[in-house]
């Protein structure tokens, strides 16, 4: 499935379990998985310097051997190439990664949270 | 012209310097061993450097969420490798759902960037601290060292 068709297929799994209620930790998760399609979908294909074209993600993590987590080297791309939206993204990133920690109970306005985080990703992330 | 070939000799009493295979062996041994213990110290050193240079850029963080309004709870810290260290902050579920609490990423992305070096990385990440907070599954996530100024807070 292309980026963005992912990426719109996971934001309206994200819409559907809002409307629903009662699986707040899904919604956030939904938006995050959402995210990272938009941005891979708007960042690649890369040129970085005058290094060679990147067609997508894993090309870059393959060829680059970073020896970082693929998440951490997502957070570095969005910061560098979508500065716009980076703040919004390691929100969710957290919200979805850590909720772990709390035994994913998500206290009341998180998924509205994680959704709004979603769209303003979104309005960065403009290509087709 | 005749010249004088130039060699190096051995003392005359050359028997005192002959090494038996017991001798290089216990040198290469030696010489293993001392090596091992110079890397290790090296590597806790630099692991102890670090994990300094980690508490200073969390108290950076720290001050700079209190001066936004932002009371963290805890921080905590793990040890990816010796040169890579992550930082999970904790604050209230209020804190974490703040419109601008995500600004605070700016923040941590530019000290992020700035401390860093060959030998030197650090991740800082948030999280809320709700009350099924989970401490043992942190700690056994790798965050089990917790930053002491803000457990004397406490």
């Amino acid at each position: 499935m292309p980026g963005r068709a992912h990426a719109d297929r996971n934001e309206k799994l994200c819409d559907l379990l809002l409307e629903k209620g009662g699986f707040d930790d899904w919604v956030v998760t939904a938006a995050f998985y959402a995210a990272i399609h938009l941005v891979d979908h708007q960042i690649f294909p890369l040129t970085v310097g005058v290094e060679p074209i990147f067609a997508n993600f894993n090309q870059y993590c393959n060829r680059k051997i970073t020896g970082m987590a693929p998440h951490k080297v997502r957070r570095h791309l969005v910061t560098v190439h979508l500065s716009a939206c980076a703040d919004a993204f390691d929100w969710l990133y957290d919200a979805c990664q850590n909720s772990r920690y709390n035994n994913y109970q998500v206290p009341t306005g998180f998924a509205a949270q994680a959704k709004k985080k979603l769209t303003e990703i979104k309005k960065v992330c403009t290509k087709a | 012209m005749h010249s004088e070939v130039v060699s190096w000799n051995l003392p005359h009493d050359n028997e005192a310097h002959t090494y038996s295979v017991n001798h290089v062996i216990h040198a290469y041994t030696k010489g293993i061993n001392d090596g091992m213990e110079k890397n290790e110290k090296l590597f806790l050193k630099q692991l102890d450097d670090n994990k300094k240079t980690a508490g200073n850029d969390t108290t950076k963080v720290i001050e700079y969420l209190k001066s936004r309004g932002i009371n963290p709870i805890s921080a905590h810290l793990r040890i990816e490798s010796v040169y890579a260290l992550d930082v999970l902050i904790t604050v209230s579920d209020e804190d974490f759902l703040k419109d601008s609490f995500s600004e605070n990423y700016t923040f941590v992305n530019h000290l992020q960037q700035i401390g860093k070096t060959d030998f030197y990385s650090i991740t800082f990440n948030f999280i809320n601290q709700s009350k099924e907070f989970n401490k043992e599954l942190l700690s056994s996530d790798g965050y089990f060292l917790s930053f002491s100024p803000l457990e004397k807070s406490k």
